[in-house]
């Protein structure tokens, strides 16, 4: 069977992969910017997130995760290059990423009105100023305008973080690398939908740090509340760990 | 030395710019006189010095402008100017010519006649008319210029003046074009001297007894025994520049070559002044008589013509012409020194990157404003949303600040959200559950007391956020997401 050589040559020059041939993860590992989160870099072919292009973060629900997700990564892209944030539904909160280990003068927020954003995200994107790009989109963005958006983050050599609600994972999207978040009792759920060399559809669960998740005690069962005896009684046992666990300092911090 | 002289006979005209139509025959206006003629309308028998009226009547078609002289002498500078990328001993010579001491920027260009002819080529190319003159002296090349000579045919190969052809030329000049009195001038013309040359055949004891010091002061700069200083040409303290549009332009991106020769003329200027502008100030006139003015804010590191010319037009885009534009004037005052940068061998990424966010930002300026780019910050204080702020570029300040102990989340709402309560529990799309806390701030008793009690609670959707409890009003807020 003859092929055309325009086939032969995409075949050859494109960045193609045929699924009845092994992913391509063994000759490119390390390529991608180690995520911070080892079975996650095992899940993505490159060996972490993609150095440049968009990628789609699929979620419905707020606060489960999604950017803890990326931050040990911008964390390490931060050190030597800008992050920028643009028009994000809530301010990225200095103290909480200092925290995390963001450098926050590197960290800059693009505040555009609505009809300016996509051109903004693209700017940003092909400037080639920053590492990354965060954004943000509630519609359903045309699949043109989310291919240029693609394109631009080619260009300018900049990983693009797309945040998209979940029911845009029904519509086809140029970006690389989809994944669906979804939230766990005490872990991010993660689904690779889509991811360039190689098959797709690991799923993951990350689990959250332990010292958000901490529980205490409701206070009427706090160890001050019991009568004195008790008190003793527990001091004296191997209770005492316990109590230690549940004091209310410890558990603020 | 070689001083080059470069004389603009039509500089009057040209320098009303697209308003003169060179095709068609044009004079200059003084006190009801021709000043000036251009090519066509002495082809048609005008001379300068003819009155209007009989000018009209020998061309009736002729196209009368009046003189502007302020203008003349704007156009003479940047003249000036762009001579100025070839030295820099550039002086003004009366009102419509230059000299330029050219030998001392031999080896920068090569030779001399390289020099020569990238220099007039930078006139030819805009259509100026110019005559030239060379000479060891600057009023040598002066006085030469008057007749206009082929400067070519005076080099040798070498680069060396011809001083033989060159006196010849000299020699056949009209003793009325030295720079004397016209008493000088009768007296000579009294002794039959017609020709320079014969003047200069003279004794110089003839010279220093039957004529005026003056004129011995003239002939002893002309043939270089004494010393011939002029004032050089220093670049004003700040940037004038202006373009005319034939016939007026309607559309925004038609103005882009003239925008671009603007800035084009704006970089030798800053090149040579070792300054950066804070701003480009524009005024458009419309045909109409109007005009308007608007501004470019700039921060630039270094000044970058094509990314400053996409910048110009990016924002034109926005603008809406409210007639056709007759001129465009570019102003720049505010001019701050040029920071001292060192080049690096290799490219040097950090400055590469500081250089694209700066471009950056002077676009997202122009589109969304100063407050469309924040930086993120940490500041000392009680309450959470004064500890974390984005602040604007132009205000933002360094600060270290050791990390709080306490969680903090990754993102802060705007605005705190109150929540409704049932069985004392809040409520934000469905129950909440209060994973740990409270942590107490409790602070500003000299302002408006804020106590709180903050909680990590977990909402339906397994997402956790911070939320406080009002201790004063027993109100509770949402205030921020872990996310």
């Amino acid at each position: 069977m003859s092929q055309s050589p325009s086939l032969n040559e995409l075949l050859t020059q494109q960045p193609l992969w045929r699924a009845g041939r092994a992913p391509l993860n063994s000759a490119r590992a390390g390529e991608g910017i180690d995520s911070g989160w080892p079975t996650l870099n095992e899940a993505l072919h490159h060996g972490g997130w993609p150095r440049s292009g968009s990628c789609e973060l699929l979620h419905s629900a707020v606060g489960i995760g999604e950017l803890s997700l990326v931050l040990p990564a911008l964390s390490a892209l931060s050190q030597r290059k800008g992050i920028a944030w643009v028009s994000p539904p809530f301010l990225p909160y200095a103290p909480g990423l200092h925290q995390q280990g963001l450098i926050l003068e590197q960290q800059f927020l693009l505040q555009a009105p609505p009809a300016q954003q996509l051109w903004c995200t693209e700017e940003a994107l092909r400037s080639g100023a920053f590492a990354a790009v965060l954004s943000w989109s509630r519609d359903d963005l045309p699949h043109r305008q989310l291919r240029r958006l693609h394109l631009a983050a080619r260009d300018g050599h900049c990983w693009h973080l797309h945040f998209r609600p979940g029911h845009c994972e029904q519509q086809a999207s140029p970006a690389p690398l989809r994944l669906r978040l979804t939230a766990e009792t005490a872990a991010l759920g993660v689904t690779v939908l889509k991811q360039p060399g190689g098959h797709a559809g690991q799923s993951l669960s990350l689990p959250r740090p332990t010292a958000l998740l901490h529980r205490q005690r409701p206070a009427r069962q706090w160890p001050v509340s019991l009568p004195p005896r008790r008190r003793l009684a527990l001091h004296s046992t191997a209770g005492q760990r316990a109590e230690k666990a549940t004091s209310p300092a410890r558990a603020s911090v | 030395m070689l001083y080059l002289c470069l004389r603009f006979p039509q500089l009057g005209l040209e320098a009303l710019g697209n308003s003169v139509d060179r095709e068609q025959p044009s004079a200059l206006l003084e006190n009801g006189r021709l000043r000036l003629c251009n090519r066509i309308a002495e082809q048609r028998g005008l001379s300068p010095g003819i009155s209007t009226g009989q000018a009209q009547a020998l061309c009736p078609e002729l196209h009368c402008h009046p003189r502007d002289a302020l203008r003349e002498q704007h156009y003479l500078q940047r003249l000036a100017l762009w001579a100025y990328r070839f030295s820099d001993d550039v002086c003004l010579s009366g009102e419509d010519a230059l000299i330029i001491e050219i030998s001392r920027s031999r080896r920068l260009f090569g030779s001399i006649q390289r020099l020569h002819r990238r220099l007039l080529a930078a006139y030819q190319r805009h259509n100026i008319t110019v005559q030239e003159g060379l000479g060891p002296t600057p009023l040598c090349a002066e006085l030469l210029s008057l007749k206009g000579i082929t400067v070519a045919a005076l080099l040798a190969d070498d680069g060396s003046l011809q001083r033989p052809a060159m006196k010849r030329q000299l020699a056949r000049l009209p003793c009325q074009v030295l720079p004397t009195s016209s008493k000088t001038h009768k007296a000579l013309h009294s002794m039959g001297l017609r020709r320079l040359g014969e003047v200069l055949a003279l004794p110089r004891k003839t010279l220093l007894s039957g004529f005026e010091p003056a004129f011995c002061d003239a002939i002893d700069r002309l043939t270089g025994r004494s010393e011939d200083v002029r004032p050089r040409f220093l670049p004003g303290e700040r940037f004038v520049g202006e373009r005319t549009l034939h016939g007026g332009v309607q559309h925004s991106e038609q103005l882009r070559p003239a925008i671009d020769e603007l800035l084009q003329e704006l970089a030798i200027y800053l090149r040579l002044r070792q300054t950066l502008p804070q701003s480009l100030n524009w005024r458009f006139h419309y045909l109409d008589g109007q005009h308007e003015d608007w501004q470019t804010p700039l921060s630039l590191s270094h000044f970058e013509r094509p990314a400053l010319l996409a910048l110009v037009m990016l924002q034109l885009d926005g603008r809406r012409l409210p007639g056709a534009v007759e001129s465009i004037e570019l102003h720049c005052h505010q001019l701050t020194a040029l920071q001292p940068r060192c080049e690096q061998l290799f490219s040097d990424a950090e400055q590469e990157q500081r250089n694209a966010q700066q471009m950056l930002f002077n676009k997202l300026r122009l589109r969304v404003g100063e407050h469309g780019i924040r930086r993120l910050q940490q500041r000392e204080d009680w309450l959470p949303e004064y500890q974390g702020v984005a602040c604007p570029q132009s205000a933002y300040r360094h600060s270290k600040i050791a990390a709080t102990v306490a969680l903090r989340p990754a993102v802060l709402l705007a605005e705190l959200q109150p929540l409704p309560v049932q069985e004392g529990l809040p409520l934000w799309q469905g129950r909440l559950e209060l994973l740990q806390g409270p942590e107490r701030i409790d602070s500003h008793w000299w302002q408006q007391r804020q106590a709180r009690d903050y909680y990590i609670a977990r909402h339906e959707q397994q997402g956790l956020c911070w939320v406080f409890k009002d201790c004063l009003s027993q109100q509770w807020y949402l205030h921020g997401f872990f996310s």
